[in-house]
Formats: C-alpha cells, sequence, structure tokens
C-alpha cells in the first residue's frame, strides 16, 4: 500500500472545497423542501390541501391553524394535528394565524373570537370569547392560546391595521367546534 | 494542473452560481411584469380600469384587485376579470370616476406553483 502525504495547504484547500460543496448542496436541499423564493416577490406557498385553511379579504389574505394544547398533557389527543375548520373537541386551543402578506409584519393586528349565533348569516355574535391587544408581527404570524368551552359555531376576525388608514382591513375566519 | 487562487475563486463562485440558477429557474413562479396605470405613475387622463399583469399563469382563488384613494374611497368596482395576452396573464377591474387625488392599488393572486403573489403601488391622477 502506497502512502500519500498531503501537505498541509492541499489539506486546507480541500476542506475548503468540501465546505463549499456541502454548503451548496445545503442550499438546494433548503431550496427544494421550503421553495425559497429568490426574487423576493412572492412571500408564502400553499399547497391545494389547504385551501379550507386559507382565509382572505380584499387586502389581505390569511391562514388559519388550530392545535389542541399540549399544557392539557392528555395522552390520547395528537398535538401536533391540526384543524382548520372543524375542531372536534372543546377544550383550550392554540390558534396560530400565519399572515401571507408581506407588509402586514409592518402593522398593527389583533385577532377577536367570538361566538356566532343562529342568526350568523348576519354577521352577528352572541360573545367575545377573547380578543387580543394590537401586535405588530414581524416574524409573520401571531399565535393566541384560547379555551373554547362549548361547542358551536365561532369566527376569529383579524383586524389588519389601524382603523383610520387605508390599509385598515378584516379577514373573517369561520370554524366550528363539536363536542366530543 | 494548478489552478491559481483567484482561478479556484472564480470557479467555485461560478458553480455556486450555477447551482442556484438552476434551482431558481425549476421554481419560478409568477411576477407582476406591468400594469395600468403604471407603477408610481401620474396620469392627466383618467382610466377606466385597473390592469395588473403577470408573466406567467396564475389561479383562479383569492385573486384581489383594489384601488382605494387617499382620501380613503374606494374606487374599483365590478368583478374581476382576466384578459389573456400572448406573454401575460391579466387582471382587469372597473374604476368609478377617479379624482384628483394619489391612489393606491392593492393586487393579489396566485401562482400556479401556489405562491401568494401580492402587491400593492401608488399613482396620482391630477385633473388637466
Amino acid at each position: 500500500m502506497k502512502n500519500v502525504i498531503i501537505s498541509n495547504k492541499t489539506l486546507a484547500k480541500l476542506s475548503t472545497i468540501t465546505v463549499t460543496v456541502l454548503l451548496s448542496l445545503l442550499a438546494i436541499a433548503l431550496s427544494l423542501a421550503y421553495k425559497v423564493d429568490f426574487t423576493g416577490n412572492a412571500v408564502q406557498l400553499l399547497n391545494n390541501t389547504e385551501d379550507s385553511c386559507i382565509h382572505s379579504s380584499d387586502f389581505y389574505i390569511v391562514r388559519f391553524s388550530a392545535y389542541y394544547d399540549p399544557g392539557q398533557q392528555a395522552s390520547n389527543v395528537d398535538y401536533l394535528q391540526r384543524f382548520c375548520q372543524a375542531v372536534p373537541d372543546t377544550g383550550p386551543l392554540i390558534v396560530v394565524i400565519d399572515l401571507m402578506d408581506k407588509d402586514v409584519r409592518d402593522m398593527p393586528v389583533k385577532v377577536k373570537f367570538v361566538k356566532l349565533n343562529e342568526n350568523r348569516a348576519k354577521g352577528e355574535y352572541t360573545s367575545t370569547i377573547y380578543e387580543s391587544p394590537y401586535t405588530k408581527p414581524t416574524t409573520g404570524f401571531i399565535k393566541n392560546k384560547v379555551r373554547f368551552l362549548n361547542a358551536g359555531d365561532y369566527a376569529a376576525y383579524v383586524e389588519i391595521g389601524e382603523k383610520s388608514s387605508l390599509d385598515y382591513d378584516v379577514v373573517l375566519i369561520p370554524f366550528s367546534i363539536s363536542s366530543a | 494542473m494548478k489552478l491559481s487562487p483567484n482561478r479556484s475563486s472564480f470557479l467555485r463562485f461560478g458553480f455556486i452560481s450555477l447551482l442556484l440558477t438552476f434551482t431558481q429557474a425549476a421554481f419560478s413562479h409568477a411576477i407582476m411584469t406591468s400594469s395600468i396605470p403604471d407603477k408610481e405613475s401620474s396620469i392627466s387622463d383618467a382610466v377606466p380600469a385597473v390592469i395588473v399583469c403577470f408573466n406567467e399563469d396564475i389561479g383562479n382563488e383569492h385573486r384581489a384587485l383594489t384601488v382605494i384613494s387617499e382620501s380613503g374611497n374606494r374606487f374599483d368596482t365590478g368583478p374581476i376579470e382576466q384578459i389573456n395576452k400572448a406573454q401575460e396573464l391579466c387582471l382587469k377591474k372597473q374604476l368609478k370616476s377617479l379624482t384628483p387625488d394619489n391612489y393606491l392599488v392593492r393586487y393579489r393572486a396566485l401562482s400556479s406553483d401556489g405562491h401568494v403573489v401580492s402587491g400593492k403601488y401608488n399613482f396620482t391622477f391630477t385633473a388637466k
């Protein structure tokens, strides 16, 4: 067997090349996995199975996701399961609103959860379950923990922008909660 | 063959650029290419409709096109229409009679690859 002697200089070069190739492969892998947008024009990605989770108004588009609160520590609950329109049981939920328009990250946003009455076609509601304070969602989403005690029809009103501004609009997200 | 450090760096840069170019090409999506009125333009002839065009196909869901004046009034009216051009696909919405003011146009569409393409721009209408 022939011994090959590699100088420190060559070793450094090989290391540099290896690191470069690995970083390139990592960049490609991430691009493929997350469909990274290099142009900066579009900001979010939808897939066809998520249509029921997406809600829009004239100005804004958001994605609604509800999860059971892991703090309950119940053994028979899948805390990673996401619900969009129909939640199978009452209880505390972690509700995540993804704000898919990039400019919204600099705007004040709040969300109000209400229980709808039977006359929901008129947009009336019986009681406010929870109302978050205005926050600037610099990370592109807002997350709230809300306890829903009763089954029924609910709605989340996502208010975006200051009421007096040209950018103000509300996205309405209806959803229902059953009682297991 | 021994490469000089400069040439070696150049080759590495070229290799990475090439890979990124191919990755981007594989996953390109619609972008807004033109509009009427034009972005940040000042017009003195009122336009009957606002038109926003994209470079490739867009989906039917979650389309939006609005025009609002600085004084806070909506000027877009009616449904969004689609216009198919040779190299572009455009969304069009009728406008009420414009009054001299600054206007904000907001647009949104879903690219065929699922990306949300949204944005906003201003134009000014000045009376003749």
